[in-house]
């Protein structure tokens, strides 16, 4: 893999906006872009390449025999690419609906969470658009709309 | 196949594999979990036959030729029940009216009268009670996605009606929801709302049913303030503000549609124009609103931010100025989820 130095040094003002984040935990999903933008093809290691070429030969050698389990194979790698688009798919939002695994929820509700300053107040002291909408939404509160 | 494209296949494969492997191994998100749930409630463990994999199905009242009158009952802020006699009429077609009958304040023993101000209230909010509080059923996906479905055992008569209990829990521990639905016309009965734990936050049940009803000179609900969806940057001059981007929601929410609440048409200044996006997760409804330039100017976008939340008993709220916007999140979902919610249109 090739270097790239100059991604060793940040702008200063981009540096200096990531240190005003503290103790911040970047999502997962940022460290996998980042590494799937750098990432480039790359020469198998010899030592790999030995330990799978004879399979890799065995496959690649025609036999008229296993037309059929290759045209199976192939269907199988679509049907597996077919049901991960499908999976994948499924409830998937548009533009910018939230969509992230639950697992990956409680890290990112907390670094939220950790931005906010939480302040509890009585419902005669919401807005009142917070006590129209709450009331839109069945809460027992009297009010305009 | 050259040496090149070896690791990119392999990686590929390892990806799938892991993709498949967590999916399997992870019961919030797995259909393993949902078989599971829907056999076990369909009260037959073994046997579980294809027909067990279809959620059942439920008519919202609004959707049908009806007059019903309904209990409507909901914890206040105190943490005491209210309750409101309220009578739904619906034309099967669309239209509906939701009229308020009678109160009964927390700690009063008996139904009353209601207030007039409670009467012009329901009057203004008919609308958004029946769309955005009462439940409606989502899609499938998202309810097999969401929640553990149960059918407990038996029938209950309401209103006259032998219907069947559904019970459906949160696969994320937000509460559970179970619904009545009447068993001959699949229309849902009543609903009892249940927080994280295990508390009733508001329910709604149906005491008599009209299903023939005459409604002679009846006056249908109509939109307290003109109501447009909002398709982007298109309708910004009509809204007169940018709005926030929702980068966080509670597990199982997505966004449903996104509308525009034209208030200045009808109120003046005095209530801003809103922008709502509605999210939802099968069976209920988070409100994330907010409001344009007002004044309000908060810090710097990685500074800490007030975030000012109640929580009203049956509902909860977030409310607070994010940037020049001023934003409110409202729903049932746990007060942390929804201030995380609140705090995300600030990216």
């Amino acid at each position: 893999m090739e270097n790239h130095p100059e991604l060793d040094r940040l702008p200063e003002s981009l540096e200096a906006s990531l240190r005003q984040l503290g103790g911040v935990r970047a999502p997962d999903e940022l460290w996998q872009r980042v590494a799937l933008g750098i990432s480039e093809p790359v020469e198998a290691p010899e030592e790999l390449w030995r330990r799978v070429e004879p399979e890799v030969q065995a496959v690649a050698r025609p036999r008229p025999i296993l037309v059929f389990r290759r045209v199976a194979a192939a269907a199988a790698v679509v049907a597996v690419f077919a049901l991960g688009f499908l999976l994948s798919g499924r409830d998937k939002p548009v533009s910018s609906q939230p969509a992230f695994a639950y697992y990956e929820r409680t890290e990112l509700r907390d670094a939220y969470l950790s931005r906010a300053i939480p302040m509890e107040v009585q419902e005669n002291q919401l807005s009142p658009a917070a006590r129209m909408l709450a009331g839109s939404k069945g809460a027992a509160l009297e009010g305009q709309l | 196949m050259s040496r090149l494209h070896l690791l990119p296949a392999l990686a590929l494969t390892l990806g799938l594999g892991a993709c498949f492997g967590s999916g399997s191994a992870t019961t919030e998100n797995s259909f393993d979990g949902d078989t599971r749930a829907l056999s076990s409630g369909a009260g037959s463990v073994s046997g579980a036959s294809g027909s067990e994999l279809l959620l059942p199905g439920f008519v919202s009242p609004e959707e049908m030729k009806l007059r019903a009158e309904r209990h409507y009952q909901v914890r206040n802020s105190e943490g005491e029940l209210e309750v409101f006699l309220e009578t739904l009429s619906a034309d099967g077609q669309g239209n509906f009216r939701l009229d308020l009958d009678g109160h009964q304040p927390a700690g009063a023993s008996v139904m009353h009268q209601p207030s007039l101000d409670w009467e012009a209230t329901y009057e203004r909010r008919q609308r958004y009670l029946v769309n955005f509080r009462d439940l409606h059923r989502g899609e499938d996906e998202r309810i097999r996605r969401n929640y553990v479905w149960e059918t407990l055992p038996g029938t209950i008569l309401v209103a006259g009606r032998s219907c069947v209990t559904h019970r459906a829990t949160s696969r994320y521990g937000y509460g559970k929801i179970e619904l009545v639905v009447d068993e001959q016309l699949d229309l849902l009965m009543g609903w009892s709302v249940f927080d994280e734990v295990g508390q009733l936050m508001s329910s709604i049940e149906t005491v008599s049913i009209d299903l023939a009803p005459v409604f002679g000179s009846i006056t249908w609900s109509v939109q307290a303030a003109p109501e447009q969806p909002y398709r982007g940057a298109i309708d910004v001059p009509a809204l007169g503000f940018q709005p926030l981007q929702v980068h966080y929601a509670p597990a199982g929410y997505f966004s449903l549609e996104q509308k525009m609440l034209l208030t200045e048409q009808v109120f003046g200044t005095d209530v801003p124009n809103l922008h709502v996006e509605v999210l939802d997760d099968g069976l209920q409804v988070i409100l994330v609103a907010q409001q344009g330039d007002n004044g309000y100017v908060s810090g710097h976008l990685l500074d800490k931010v007030l975030v000012q939340f109640a929580d009203l008993g049956g509902v909860r709220v977030a409310e607070g100025p994010i940037g020049s916007h001023r934003v409110y999140v409202v729903g049932s979902a746990p007060l942390e989820e929804l201030q995380a919610t609140w705090i995300s249109t600030g990216d």
